[in-house]
């Protein structure tokens, strides 16, 4: 790297640690300072489950057999053992296997 | 669950040590899966030209697997310093959303535990303790200490991959060999499951996943995280409210 490289890769280090901090800190920062209304609170009830659901849906989609079963095995641990580790120990070995025997 | 905004409202919200603890070592599952990104970040990082100890300090600072990643794909002898800063900001916009989702426990501590431990926040330790709240557990400590347990393995794993890069290179550079890939999704399932309280969460869930899938396909990034998590949000409070 160039010799004022030093000065600049702090000056983005400190630029993006700002911006990441920013995002982490703001969304409670502004939620603590609005009136809790119910339609505040009901909104705020539903945002875990549909960001859950976001993250999960379009790692699926464009994805193959082996992920769609090892994602249903996975919700069926879930279901019947309510169990955090047991589920996704379930879905790693189902995934592992599928994909040595599909493709 | 039937606990109503009153009774949440009069309960005392703790943060101790033991609940940091509990949230640590209920994290290190996924903080296995964390570190297995970590090395191929670190890998990364070096090839795009980085020191071990630039790769080192951006993890520890900056702190953010997708951001950081993508930051690579900008990587150059000229840092392009503002493209940088906003990319990485755009990425994490999903993070505002999920710190407000934290109010039941962050609002009624020290803010200064409350933006200490939102420092640490990922979408692993987030998705966990939104979960570990919404189950009734009062202590706050559980946040800090799954944030602390993903920096742990974020970190380490940064300075194996970016110093022992030939070697981790040639084991890890493809996580799908080991199924790892699939271990968020997993995980994420799983807790989804654990939110499920009736069918009369269908219709939210469903409009969240089909903007999410949209958003998707039509912009970068992880715009589809916000944009999803938003359309569920204001589906259910028309629903509800």
């Amino acid at each position: 790297m160039l010799e004022s490289s030093g000065f600049i890769f702090a000056a983005a280090i400190v630029l993006m640690t700002a911006a990441t901090y920013i995002t982490r800190a703001g969304g409670l920062f502004i939620i603590s300072r609005i009136a809790p209304t119910q339609r505040l609170q009901a909104f705020l009830n539903h945002v875990p489950a549909s960001i859950l659901v976001a993250i999960i849906v379009p790692s699926l989609v464009d994805k193959g057999p082996a992920e769609f079963i090892a994602a249903g095995s996975t919700a069926a641990a879930a279901i019947l053992t309510r169990n955090l580790i047991i589920s996704l120990l379930t879905g790693l070995i189902c995934v592992s296997l599928l994909r040595t025997l599909i493709f | 669950m039937k606990t109503s905004t009153e009774d949440k409202d009069s309960t005392q919200i703790v943060f101790t040590r033991k609940g940091m603890l509990q949230g640590f070592i209920k994290c290190i599952p996924l903080g296995l899966g964390v570190f297995a990104y970590g090395l191929v970040f670190g890998v990364l990082a070096v090839q795009a030209g980085m020191s071990p100890l630039q790769a080192q300090i951006m993890s520890l600072t900056v702190f953010a697997g997708a951001s950081q990643l993508m930051a690579l794909e900008l990587w150059a002898t000229q840092l392009p310093v503002l493209a940088l800063t906003v990319t990485v900001f755009a990425v994490n916009m999903r993070h505002l959303l999920m710190g407000a989702a934290m109010r039941d426990w962050l609002v009624r501590l020290p803010p200064g535990k409350t933006y200490f431990s939102l420092f640490f926040m990922t979408d692993e330790s987030w998705a966990l303790s939104v979960k570990e709240m919404a189950s009734g557990n009062k202590d706050a400590g559980f946040f800090l200490g799954s944030g602390l347990c993903i920096y742990f393995f974020w970190n380490s794993a940064t300075g194996l991959g970016a110093t022992m890069f030939t070697l981790v290179d040639r084991l890890f550079a493809d996580p799908a060999v080991l199924g790892l890939d699939f271990a968020f999704t997993a995980v994420f399932i799983a807790l989804l499951i654990f939110f499920w309280k009736g069918k009369s969460q269908v219709p939210v869930w469903l409009i969240a996943g089909m903007v999410a899938w949209i958003v998707f396909l039509l912009l970068p990034g992880k715009w589809y995280i916000i944009l999803g998590g938003l359309a569920g949000g204001i589906a259910g409070a028309i629903k509800d409210a």
